[in-house]
C-alpha cells in the first residue's frame, strides 16, 4: 500500500504543482507593518497616517519564477517588462502577474538595466556584454550599441552599462559602472553617436580637502579617491524629458532633477544615503526607494511628503523589503517595488489619505488654489499636523486674501515666507485702519505734555514727582545702575570710574548680568516668529543659563589669570564689573530689537539684523577697551592678552574634558567591579 | 479572464483532492478497527476517540472513531531528505534543546539519545518517566485521552536536572502532532496572530525559510534586547507585530474532516507558538508549543558598560507544562469550529464570564491633558475638560447618539503621563476631582458608560520621585521603554507588588468617592520576568501576581481592559482595542476573525481608534465582520496643540472633525448590531469573489463585499465595499 500511495502522491504532487504554478498572486487586507513619517516645517520627522498599504505581491509571472531580477519598467498600458537577470531574459507581465511574453534569451549576458518606451521599444543595458541591446515590440533584437568610438569618451574608459533610459527622440542616457564622468549620452544616429557626458556629480569640496590637495603631489592627487565624483546609482526620465538621478553614498544631491543643460533643479529636505532607484509620479511627485526598503515620496520642490517601508531582517512581513533594486509608479498611483533578493514585485496601494493629498497636490501645482482647498482641508481633517498641507492651505488662503487664517496655517507649517507675506498684508491693513488714530493719540500725548509743562512752570504742579524721581535717582544702587549708560558712551572714563572711583558695586553688576541673561532667554523664546531660531514650544532654559554663566566665569577667570601674570593692574572685581558693564548695549538694545522683531516682515528684516550687528560690534569694542583700561595695557598688549585668554580658555575646556573622561572611566570601572562582585555573590 | 482561471483552478483542485481522498484515505477507514496504525498500538479509547501509542518514540495517534480520520505525532511518510537530527525531531514525543555552557542549539530527543524509559499505562493513556543518561536530566510525560481530545503534560516536579554540564533549554511536546507533508493534505494551520491567521497546507515551493515563532503573551521585556532598525537612527519605523493574546493554535485537515484546537493550559507564560510551513528546514507543515525553561543571555559588566559576556540562566522556570488538543470533526473541523470550541472551553472553565451587557455602544475616548516642555519644567496642554465632555455628550444626544462608552485618558493630576496614579485626583485644569465625579454621575444617569483610564504598569521617572520597585531585566539592568518622544524619553515598568499597592490605593480612593468604573491598561497586556532583591521572578510569577491583583479589584469595581491577555478575560467587562488584522507575515494566507468569533456575544469588543486608519471604508467593513464596535479618540482642542507633547502621535482627534463620522457610524452600526445582539458567530466563510459571509447563532447572515464592484451571491446583490444583512 505504501508503495502505491507513494507513487500516487508523487503524481499528485506533480499535478498539484502544475495547478499551483498558475496560482493567483497573494492578496491580503491588512495593517501595514511599518509606520509612515513626514517632515514638518522645521525638518522634524513626525508620524502620519499610513500613506501606502501593501496591496499585492507578484512572486511569479505566470509559471515563470524570477531569478535575481534587477530592473523593470511599467508602461501606461499596464504591461510590465521585468529584467529577469538571473535567467538572462526579459519577462513581460500584466499588472496581476500573468505572463504575456518572454524574450532576450541567448542575447543577454548580464543585463542590469531596462527601459521601455511607450511604443514598447525595449532598451537593455548589459554590463558583461558591454552593450546596449534594443528590441522591438515583438521582442526581436533590432540594434546593438557597443562602446562609443569617440575621443571624448576616453579610450581607456571601459563601457559597462548598468542603467538606461531613452527620451522620445531615441537619445539614450546610460549609467556605466566605474565611469565617473557622468551619464553617457548616446544618439541613435549612425549606429550610435556619443553626444557627451551629462549630469556629472560634483566632488565634495571643503576647506580641508582644498588645503590637503594643495599639499599633495600631482601623482598623489591623481590617486586620491575623493577626487572622483560618484557614479549615479540609477535614473529615470519624465514626460518632459527631464532626467532624475539618485546617487548612493553622497551626503548631498543624492536626488537630482536635471534639466536639458544638466543643471539640478531639486533639493530634497531629507534623503537616504543608499538610494537604489527613482521614479516619477503622476502629480509632479518623485519617488525614491532605498536599498533597505525605505520608500520616499517628494513633491516637485523636494519636500519629503512621506517615508515608509523598511528592512526585513527575518520578520518576513509583507511590505518590508530585503534588497530593493527598482521602483515604478502605476497610473493609479500604486507603487511597484522590485526586490531582487526576494525575487518579487511588491505593490503598494495609496490609502484614502494619500489619494486626497495627491489630488490637492495636483490642483495646487496647477495653480488652482481655491479648488485645492477642498481636498486640502480633508487632508488636514485627517491629520492637522501635516505641514505640507498646512503650507499649501496657507498659500491658497493668501490667494483668497484671507490673511488672518493664512497666517495661522503658515505658522503651523513653519512656512516663513508664507507667514511673512500674510503678515505684511495684515500689517498693511492695520496701518491703513489705525494710522490716523495713532497719530491723533501721539498728538494728544504731545499736547498734554506741553500743557503739563506750562502748568508746571506756572504753578509747579510736578514738583512733588520731580523730587521723588530725584530722590530715587540719588539712591546708591540706582546711581550704580545708571552708570551703565555712561559707561556705554564713555568706556575709557567709565573704566576709570570702575577702577578708581568705585562707581559700580558687585550688586549692580550682578543685576545687569541677570538682566542680560533674562533678556537673552526672553528674546530667544518669545521673539517674532520670523526671527525665531528655536522650535516653537521647546524650551531648554537650564542649559541656556548654564552655558552663559559658565562662559562668563571662564572668560572672566581666564582673563584675570592671564592679566595677573602680565602685569595687569585689574583686580578680579574690576575685571568682572567692567566686563559686565561692557554688555550694556545688549541690555539696552535687545528690548528694542525684541519689539522690532514682532512687527517686521522679511522685507524689513534687515533693520533687525543691522541693529543686532551694531549691538555686537559695540560690545566687542567695549570689551576691548575695558581690558585695555582696567589693566592699563597698550593696544598691542591688549591683543596679546586677548589671544592668551582665548588660549587659556581652550586649555581649561580641554582639561575639564579630560577630567570628565577619566572620571567616567574610573566610575565605570568601580561600578563594574561592584556589579561583578554583587553578581558573583548573588549567584 | 483571471476569474475564469481561478474557477478552473478551483475545479481542478477539488477534483484532485477528491481523487486523493478517495484513493489515499479509503484504505485508512478500513484500518479504524485495527489495533495498530503505522506502528502505533491502541492503548485507550472512549466514545469519540482512540489513542494509539508507539513505545519507542512515545509518539501518539489520535483517531476520530466516527470517521476513522486520525492525526499523527510522528512522521510516517518519510521523504528521506532529512538528517538524523531532523528525523528524530519528526518522531520523538519530546524534543528538547540542551544548554551546554553557552551553546543552546543542541537537540535532545527520545531517538538519537540514550534514554531510560519507564512507561506506566493508565486508564486513559500512559505516563512515561524518561531520563537522558548522557545529559543527566529527565522528566515524566503524561498523556491522557479525554472526551474532547488529548492532554499531554509534564509536571514541574518531575523535571530533574542532576548534571553539572547540561541543562534543559526548551521542551516541545508532540511538535509534529497533526503535521502534513507539502500539500499532501488539504487544510490549514491556525496561528493566533492579531485576530487570527491561517497558513494553508499547500506546497510553499520553498519560499519560506522559517515560519511563525512568537511567545505567548508577547516578548518578555525582562529579556528582550532593545535593538530596532530605525530610520535615520532615531525613528522607529517598524510597527511591532501583534502579541499573541491567547495561548491557542490549531490544525485542520479539512478534506479529512479532522481538526484540533490546541490550548496551552499550563506553562503558557513562558512558551512560544511555532508554526512552520513546508520548506522551513523540512517539508512538513507543523505547529506546536515550545516551553522555555532557560535561555542564554548577555550579562553586562556594569550599568553603562558595553563589555559583556554570555551566560545561561542559573535556575529554570517552574511551572507544569500542559497542552490540551481539542479535536473537532465534520462541520466543526475548521477555524470557526476552533473558535467556537475555544469559547465553550473558556466558558465551561469559568475563564470567560459572559458580560451582562452586549449592546451596541460607540466608544468615544477623551484625552484630558498632556504636558509640554516649558521655561521651567513642563506646562499643561489641556485638550478636553469635563465641561467639554458634557458639551460633546449634549451635542451627540441632539443627534440621537446616546449609546456611548467612554474612557477618559489623561484625567489625572499632571496629565496622561504622570504615572503611576496613586489616588483619585483629577487635574484642576480639566475641572478638578469634584467636577469629574459629578460628570461620572451624570453620565451614569444618562446611561453612558464612563471609565477612568489607568496605565498601572508604567512609571514616569521624570515625574515620579521614587524609581525603586521597577523592573530589572535578567542581566540586572533596569528595563526602560523608549518613547522616541521629547518631553518624557522613557518609561519604567513597575514590579507587580508595587502595582498592586498603588492600584489598591487608587481603587480605594475611587470607591470612597463613588467612582466604580475603571479602564486598565499596561498590566493587561504585558508580562515580564523580573529581577528583584537578587531573586529572579519568571513570567509565571508575574502572571500569578497580576491574577491576584485583578481578582481583588474586580470585586470592588467594574473593569474594562485594553487588549487583555486570555488569562484576564474573566475579569473584564469589555475588550478594548481588539486587533482586526494580522501582523502581515508573508507566510500567512488568510486573515480570520478568530478572537472576535470567540468573544462576540460574550463581551463587547471595541476596535482600535478609527482616527488613525487611513482606509476608513475598509476598516468599517472589518468592524462589522468581526462584530467589534468603533472607537474614537476625541479632543475638544485641535490635535496640533499636542505637537510638542509625548502625545504627538495623535495627529488627528478634534471633535469637530469626527462629529459627523461618529454620528453616521453610530446610526449604521447600531442598526446592524441590534440584529445580532447577544448571539454568537457560528459560521464564517471567505468566498472567492471578495465576499465574506458571517453567520450568527440566531440565523442572521451578514454579507460583506470587500471588492470595489457589485457582486451577486446567494441571490443577493451586494454593492462594492458594502454590507448586506439578511435575517
Amino acid at each position: 500500500m505504501k508503495k502505491i500511495s507513494k507513487k500516487l502522491l508523487l503524481s499528485l504532487t506533480v499535478l498539484l504543482l502544475a495547478a499551483i504554478l498558475i496560482r493567483m498572486p497573494l492578496e491580503i487586507y491588512a495593517d501595514a507593518p511599518y509606520k509612515t513619517y513626514t517632515v514638518d516645517g522645521y525638518g522634524y520627522v513626525t508620524e502620519t497616517q499610513t500613506a501606502y498599504l501593501p496591496y499585492m505581491t507578484i512572486t511569479k509571472v505566470g509559471e515563470e519564477a524570477l531569478n535575481g531580477p534587477t530592473d523593470f519598467t511599467l508602461l501606461e498600458d499596464g504591461s510590465m517588462y521585468i529584467l529577469d537577470s538571473g535567467n538572462r531574459r526579459i519577462v513581460v507581465s500584466d499588472l496581476e502577474g500573468n505572463l504575456i511574453d518572454t524574450f532576450g534569451e541567448g542575447t543577454l549576458v548580464n543585463p542590469r538595466g531596462i527601459y521601455v518606451t511607450p511604443e514598447h521599444i525595449c532598451y537593455v543595458a548589459d554590463r558583461d556584454a558591454k552593450s546596449i541591446f534594443v528590441f522591438d515590440e515583438e521582442g526581436n533584437l533590432t540594434q546593438t550599441y557597443g562602446k562609443p568610438e569617440h575621443a571624448l569618451y576616453g579610450s581607456t574608459q571601459d563601457f559597462l552599462p548598468i542603467k538606461i533610459v531613452a527620451n522620445s527622440a531615441g537619445t539614450m542616457y546610460v549609467i556605466c559602472e566605474s565611469n565617473t564622468n557622468g551619464i553617457v549620452q548616446i544618439s541613435p544616429v549612425e549606429g550610435g553617436t556619443f553626444l557627451g557626458y551629462f549630469g556629472t556629480n560634483s566632488t565634495d569640496k571643503n576647506l580641508w580637502t582644498i588645503v590637503w590637495r594643495a599639499l599633495q603631489t600631482e601623482a598623489q592627487r591623481a590617486r586620491s579617491l575623493s577626487n572622483l565624483p560618484s557614479t549615479p546609482t540609477n535614473l529615470a526620465i519624465d514626460e518632459k524629458g527631464l532626467i532624475y538621478t539618485v546617487t548612493a553614498g553622497e551626503e548631498r544631491e543624492t536626488l537630482k532633477r536635471l534639466n536639458i543643460a544638466g543643471i539640478n533643479m531639486i533639493e530634497p529636505n531629507r534623503y537616504d544615503e543608499t538610494p537604489a532607484a527613482v521614479a516619477v509620479g503622476n502629480h509632479d511627485n518623485v519617488f525614491v526607494a532605498s536599498t533597505q526598503g525605505y520608500i520616499y515620496e517628494y513633491n516637485n520642490e523636494g519636500n519629503m511628503l512621506f517615508v515608509f517601508g523598511g528592512s526585513d531582517v527575518g520578520q518576513q512581513r509583507i511590505g518590508l523589503s530585503t534588497r530593493v533594486e527598482a521602483i515604478q509608479i502605476g497610473t493609479d498611483d500604486k507603487i511597484y517595488v522590485l526586490d531582487s533578493e526576494k525575487a518579487q514585485i511588491q505593490i503598494y496601494e495609496p490609502t484614502e489619505f494619500t489619494s486626497l493629498l495627491h489630488e490637492a497636490l495636483f490642483l495646487f501645482s496647477k495653480g488652482r488654489y481655491t479648488e485645492s482647498k477642498g481636498p486640502l482641508s480633508q487632508v488636514l481633517q485627517m491629520n492637522n499636523l501635516f505641514d505640507y498641507a498646512n503650507m499649501a492651505m496657507g498659500k491658497a488662503l493668501v490667494q483668497e486674501e484671507q490673511y488672518e487664517e493664512a497666517l495661522h496655517y503658515s505658522r503651523l507649517a513653519k512656512d516663513f515666507d508664507g507667514y511673512s507675506d500674510a503678515f505684511w498684508e495684515i500689517r498693511n491693513q492695520w496701518l491703513k485702519d489705525y494710522l490716523v488714530p495713532v497719530f491723533l493719540i501721539i498728538l494728544a500725548i504731545l499736547v498734554i505734555k506741553k500743557v503739563l509743562q506750562v502748568l508746571d512752570k506756572k504753578k509747579g504742579i510736578l514738583a512733588g514727582p520731580r523730587a521723588a524721581i530725584k530722590n530715587f535717582r540719588d539712591k546708591k544702587l540706582v546711581k550704580e545702575l545708571g552708570y551703565m549708560f555712561y559707561f556705554m558712551k564713555h568706556p575709557v572714563d567709565g573704566c576709570y570710574g570702575v577702577k578708581r572711583e568705585g562707581r559700580v558695586s558687585l550688586l549692580s553688576t550682578n543685576i545687569i548680568l541677570v538682566l542680560g541673561i533674562l533678556f537673552y532667554v526672553i528674546n530667544k523664546y518669545f521673539c517674532g516668529f520670523l526671527l525665531k531660531t528655536v522650535r516653537e514650544g521647546s524650551y531648554d532654559i537650564v542649559s541656556d543659563v548654564g552655558l552663559l554663566v559658565i562662559a562668563f566665569v571662564l572668560v572672566t577667570g581666564c582673563n584675570y589669570l592671564i592679566c595677573t601674570i602680565n602685569e595687569g593692574e585689574g583686580k578680579l572685581k574690576d575685571i568682572y564689573c567692567s566686563f559686565v558693564y561692557s554688555f550694556t548695549p545688549y541690555v539696552v538694545l535687545l528690548p528694542v530689537i525684541f519689539l522690532l522683531s514682532h512687527v517686521v516682515t522679511y522685507n524689513e528684516v534687515f533693520f533687525v539684523e543691522f541693529a543686532t550687528l551694531f549691538m555686537y560690534v559695540w560690545i566687542v569694542v567695549l570689551v576691548f577697551i575695558s581690558i585695555k583700561e582696567i589693566n592699563d595695557y597698550s593696544v598691542k598688549d591688549t591683543f596679546k592678552i586677548i589671544g592668551l585668554t582665548l588660549f587659556t580658555i581652550l586649555i581649561a575646556v580641554l582639561l575639564a574634558f579630560i577630567i570628565y573622561v577619566l572620571w567616567t572611566q574610573v566610575f565605570e570601572f568601580i561600578q563594574s567591579i561592584a556589579g561583578e562582585v554583587v553578581y558573583r555573590i548573588g549567584s | 479572464m483571471a476569474a475564469k482561471i481561478k474557477k478552473t483552478i478551483a475545479i481542478f483542485l477539488t477534483a484532485v483532492c477528491l481523487l486523493a481522498s478517495v484513493t489515499v484515505f479509503a484504505p485508512m477507514r478500513a484500518q479504524a478497527a485495527q489495533d495498530q496504525i503505522n506502528g502505533h498500538s491502541l492503548i485507550a479509547e472512549n466514545d469519540h476517540y482512540a489513542l494509539y501509542m508507539n513505545e519507542e518514540y512515545l509518539s501518539i495517534i489520535v483517531q476520530d472513531k466516527a470517521t476513522g480520520a486520525y492525526m499523527e505525532s510522528a512522521v510516517s511518510y518519510d521523504d528521506n531528505k532529512n538528517n538524523a537530527t531532523w528525523s528524530a525531531a519528526m518522531r520523538s514525543a519530546l524534543v528538547l534543546t540542551v544548554i551546554y555552557g553557552i551553546t543552546d542549539t543542541q537537540q535532545a530527543d527520545l531517538i538519537n539519545d540514550e534514554v531510560a524509559k519507564d512507561i506506566t499505562y493508565t486508564d486513559n493513556g500512559f505516563s512515561a518517566k524518561v531520563y537522558w543518561s548522557k545529559y543527566k536530566f529527565g522528566m515524566t510525560l503524561e498523556v491522557e485521552l479525554t472526551e474532547d481530545g488529548v492532554i499531554a503534560s509534564v509536571p514541574d516536579e518531575s523535571i530533574v536536572e542532576d548534571g553539572e554540564d547540561y541543562f534543559i533549554g526548551t521542551i516541545s511536546v508532540y511538535p509534529y502532532l497533526g503535521h502534513s507533508y507539502l500539500d499532501q493534505k488539504e487544510g490549514y494551520m491556525f496561528i493566533p496572530d492579531g485576530n487570527g491567521a491561517l497558513i494553508y497546507l499547500e506546497d510553499k515551493e520553498g519560499r519560506f525559510r522559517s515560519g511563525f515563532t512568537s511567545m505567548i503573551y508577547g516578548d518578555d521585556p525582562g529579556f528582550a534586547r532593545q535593538s530596532a532598525s530605525n530610520l535615520w537612527q532615531d525613528h522607529n519605523i517598524i510597527n511591532d507585530a501583534n502579541k499573541v493574546i491567547a495561548p491557542v493554535f490549531g490544525m485542520a485537515h479539512t478534506s479529512e474532516g479532522i481538526a484540533y484546537l490546541a490550548v496551552v493550559e499550563k506553562g503558557a507564560e513562558r512558551a512560544s507558538i511555532i508554526a512552520n510551513p513546508n520548506g522551513a528546514n523540512v517539508d512538513y507543515n507543523r505547529i506546536y508549543a515550545r516551553f522555555t525553561e532557560r535561555v542564554v543571555f548577555t550579562q553586562y559588566n556594569g550599568n553603562n558598560s558595553s563589555s559583556a559576556y554570555q551566560t545561561a540562566e542559573t535556575g529554570r522556570s517552574h511551572s507544569d507544562l500542559q497542552v490540551h488538543w481539542i479535536f473537532l470533526a465534520g462541520d466543526d473541523a475548521n477555524y470557526c469550529g476552533m473558535a467556537n470550541a475555544y469559547r465553550a472551553y473558556l466558558l465551561e472553565r469559568g475563564d470567560l464570564v459572559p458580560s451582562a451587557d452586549n449592546s451596541y455602544n460607540t466608544r468615544v475616548d477623551f484625552l484630558g491633558s498632556d504636558r509640554e516642555s516649558w521655561v521651567v519644567g513642563t506646562s499643561a496642554v489641556v485638550m478636553t475638560t469635563t465641561d467639554d465632555i458634557r458639551e460633546i455628550y449634549e451635542d451627540l444626544k441632539k443627534e440621537g447618539v446616546t449609546d456611548l462608552f467612554s474612557v477618559y485618558k489623561g484625567w489625572q493630576k499632571g496629565g496622561i503621563y504622570n504615572l503611576p496614579i496613586g489616588s483619585y485626583k483629577a487635574d484642576s485644569k480639566i475641572g478638578g476631582t469634584g467636577d469629574l465625579t459629578s460628570l461620572m454621575e451624570e453620565a451614569e444617569n444618562a446611561g453612558i458608560q464612563f471609565y477612568l483610564y489607568n496605565d498601572a504598569l508604567r512609571l514616569n521617572p521624570v515625574e515620579s520621585s521614587s524609581v525603586f520597585n521597577v523592573v530589572k531585566q535578567i542581566n540586572r539592568r533596569r528595563f526602560s521603554e523608549s518613547t522616541y518622544k521629547d518631553v518624557y524619553e522613557e518609561f519604567l515598568y513597575l514590579i507587580p507588588s508595587r502595582t498592586g499597592t498603588l492600584l489598591g490605593q487608587f481603587v480605594n480612593s475611587c470607591t470612597k468617592k463613588g467612582v466604580n468604573n475603571l479602564a486598565l491598561a499596561g498590566i493587561t497586556n504585558t508580562l515580564y520576568s523580573n529581577y528583584y532583591d537578587n531573586v529572579f521572578y519568571s513570567r509565571h510569577n508575574t502572571a500569578e501576581e497580576y491574577d491576584k491583583i485583578f481578582g481583588q479589584i474586580a470585586g470592588q469595581t467594574d473593569l474594562v481592559m485594553e487588549q487583555p491577555f486570555a488569562y484576564l478575560w474573566k475579569y473584564t467587562d469589555a475588550f478594548l482595542d481588539m486587533p482586526l488584522y494580522t501582523s502581515n507575515y508573508m507566510y500567512e494566507d488568510e486573515s480570520i476573525p478568530f478572537m472576535s468569533i470567540v468573544l462576540k456575544g460574550v463581551m463587547p469588543m471595541y476596535s482600535e481608534y478609527v482616527n488613525f486608519e487611513a482606509n476608513k471604508q475598509e476598516f468599517f467593513l472589518k468592524m462589522v465582520e468581526t462584530g467589534t464596535f468603533p472607537s474614537f479618540y476625541i479632543t475638544k482642542e485641535s490635535s496640533s496643540d499636542l505637537v510638542n507633547t509625548n502625545s504627538s502621535d495623535i495627529y488627528s482627534s478634534q471633535y469637530d472633525v469626527y462629529r459627523d463620522t461618529m454620528i453616521a457610524y453610530a446610526r449604521e452600526l447600531a442598526e446592524i448590531n441590534a440584529k445580532v445582539e447577544g448571539a454568537y458567530i457560528v459560521g464564517h466563510e471567505i468566498r472567492e469573489n471578495n465576499v465574506t459571509v458571517v453567520t450568527y447563532g440566531n440565523g442572521v447572515k451578514i454579507y460583506l463585499n470587500y471588492g470595489s464592484s457589485a457582486v451577486q451571491t446567494d441571490g443577493y446583490t451586494i454593492e462594492g465595499m458594502s454590507i448586506k444583512v439578511v435575517e
